[in-house]
């Protein structure tokens, strides 16, 4: 008797021809269902009707025979979800571009930001497609962009103070660009990359920054003549 | 000899008046308010009640500040006679016998007349400075050049200008304000397109009639900006770039946003989004309401707003109490270094010398400070 008929002849049962027992079989086409969406472990009990065990141990088994994977869903990361290698995860469920592994990619948005950053700086004024453009050209991505997604990065950027949108007024460095049209340029003075905005008048002094300012009275325990951050502000200065 | 010392007080007097002129066209002073206001009785009718107007009257002392106050017309008025001019014709007139009481009187009158008060123009101050902060945001903002677009135009419009808020400058032909701009220092070389474009990147409104265009600068706009900027620094100081993100979207939003929707437009994790709100949240910068809804899948919401207005007076509180604070901490330093304060110069050598060159520095970076925190006070208090 050759080893291949013994093989068959071990089989345990229920099992089918990619070696899947039937609970295996049952979670496997619950998780396939999903797509890209993927499927929580208590959705699939519940689809499946097996009890939490069978369907831990099936979860396991499938992981094990590379059938399908874990996936961080951005909406909620405490639940384990559960994807068929198949399929990657849908923005729903990783958050889009700008999220690795249920995180947001802080390095990924920081470069896209100075690469805009440097095509403004290049351009003076441009154009939400001007910067489009100018990343697709580039070829750094490893994605092509959406306009969305550089809508995000532009809005982001403003909020930052490190760019300004403006309306096309048509005339000047505007001349290329139909009036009203919204552009962007590179704001003048400090943004917070360059080390914060400009600092107001209340900012510059502890007092700006005090989280006991409410506390603070001119003879109590914490006032201006005994404040150590008033101390070490002014011990600094020289 | 005393008629030399006569010509040198009349020169002086001269100059004392010419002077005076200069700061009242400047209007730097005014006449001051009526002493004896007079105000018109409440209304009453038949049954003796007071009668109640549709519009609600200011209280009292407004109403006497009102009727104290000079007509716009006279605030200014410098009555340019001369006193020796005077005095020549009244011995040159006949004095007719039967005229003697009346002229008396009239003599009386026109002193009573020439008895001008007159007191510093605190508001003409305020306003110059308001001008001058708007003008250094725009060139903190946008640049020298539009600075001087700018203050070409509230050169322009003050005369119009009136009470100390005016929100808006008059509308003004892109002439008159080409020939402000090249009359100031940089403004020379400015072309009447650099003019128009920089007239477009302050936001000007613009008005065309016929061959003429006119503009007009929202000033109360600019104010803003430089107060929502202030607060932001503040944020910034306090609770770190992240929260400043927060803050300036809610800013720019001006309405209710909820938490998810502030983490997916800022970069900022939801964890650290909810985290910032709450700090924020904790110590008055925003308001929160919590919704709660049965249909969605999602039924808790937490939606997040700045009330700009009660903020303002939070910070414009704080920065009095900082004001008081850098006050306090002034005479301290004084007071920790009185005895080196006293000593004559030639006898500051070594410790004595270092602790009084301390205590010179630390009290110009604080009074320093002081008068930049007055300045964003005023922005807040005046402007």
């Amino acid at each position: 008797m050759s080893r291949s008929n013994a093989n068959l002849k071990r089989r345990r049962p229920g099992t089918d021809e990619s070696g899947l027992i039937d609970s295996e079989r049952a979670v496997l086409n619950s998780i396939k269902s999903k797509g890209n969406m993927g499927i929580w472990t208590r959705d699939i009990k519940l689809e499946t009707n097996l009890t939490d065990p069978v369907v831990s141990k099936s979860v396991k088994s499938l992981m094990a025979k590379n059938l399908i994977k874990e996936v961080v869903n951005i909406q909620n990361k405490g639940k384990k979800h559960y994807m068929s290698v198949e399929f990657e995860p849908s923005k729903e469920i990783s958050g889009g571009e700008w999220y690795s592994n249920g995180a947001l990619d802080k390095e990924l948005i920081k470069a896209v930001q100075d690469m805009c950053l440097r095509f403004l700086r290049a351009q003076k004024v441009t154009t939400i497609e001007g910067v489009h453009n100018d990343l697709k050209k580039s070829r750094v991505l490893t994605f092509e962009p959406s306009r969305e997604q550089v809508v995000d990065i532009l809005n982001s950027m403003v909020l930052d103070n490190n760019i300004i949108e403006v309306k096309s007024s048509g005339l000047g460095d505007y001349h290329s660009i139909p009036i009203g049209t919204v552009c962007y340029r590179v704001a003048s003075g400090a943004g917070v990359a360059k080390g914060g905005p400009k600092k107001g008048g209340f900012a510059s002094i502890p007092c700006g920054a005090c989280p006991r300012i409410s506390v603070c009275t001119p003879d109590g325990p914490i006032s201006p003549a005994t404040c150590v951050y008033y101390t070490k502000w002014l011990n600094v200065e020289f | 000899m005393i008629a030399g010392y006569a010509d040198i007080e009349g020169s002086s007097e001269n100059v004392g008046r010419e002077s005076f002129t200069k700061l009242v066209n400047a209007r730097f002073v005014e006449h001051c308010p009526a002493p004896d206001p007079h105000l018109e009785p409440p209304v009453v009718d038949e049954k003796g009640k007071k009668k109640k107007t549709q519009v609600e009257e200011p209280p009292l002392d407004q109403r006497v500040l009102a009727a104290a106050a000079p007509m716009e017309s006279m605030r200014f008025f410098l009555e340019m006679d001369d006193h020796s001019e005077e005095k020549g014709n009244e011995t040159t007139t006949s004095v007719r016998s039967g005229q003697k009481r009346k002229q008396d009187e009239g003599e009386l009158d026109a002193d009573k007349k020439k008895e001008v008060l007159w007191r510093v123009n605190v508001e003409e101050f305020l306003r110059r400075l308001r001008h001058k902060a708007c003008i250094a945001h725009v060139k903190s903002k946008i640049n020298e050049e539009a600075a001087i677009v700018l203050s070409a135009m509230l050169e322009l419009s003050k005369q119009s200008e009136s009470g100390l808020k005016a929100e808006k400058s008059e509308y003004l032909s892109i002439n008159a304000i080409y020939d402000e701009v090249i009359k100031k220092e940089g403004g020379l070389g400015m072309d009447f397109e650099r003019v128009r474009s920089l007239l477009d990147q302050l936001g000007c409104e613009t008005l065309s009639t016929g061959m003429d265009e006119s503009y007009c600068i929202d000033i109360k706009e600019i104010i803003e900006l430089s107060q929502n900027e202030e607060v932001e620094s503040l944020v910034m100081r306090r609770y770190g770039p992240e929260a400043y993100r927060i803050y300036r979207l809610l800013s720019k939003a001006g309405r209710l946003m909820e938490t998810e929707k502030i983490s997916d437009s800022t970069f900022v994790e939801k964890k650290a989004t909810i985290a910032i709100l709450y700090k924020l949240w904790k110590d008055d910068f925003l308001q929160m309401e919590h919704v709660k809804t049965s249909t969605a899948k999602q039924s808790d919401f937490r939606l997040w707003t700045i009330n700009k207005e009660q903020l303002q007076k939070q910070v414009l509180n704080e920065m009095y109490h900082a004001a008081l604070n850098l006050k306090l901490r002034i005479a301290h330093e004084k007071d920790q270094a009185k005895e080196v304060i006293k000593l004559p110069k030639d006898k500051l050598v070594g410790e004595s010398n270092t602790k009084y060159v301390r205590w010179a520095n630390v009290t110009r970076i604080l009074e320093s400070c002081l008068m930049d925190l007055d300045d964003a006070i005023m922005l807040f208090h005046h402007f």
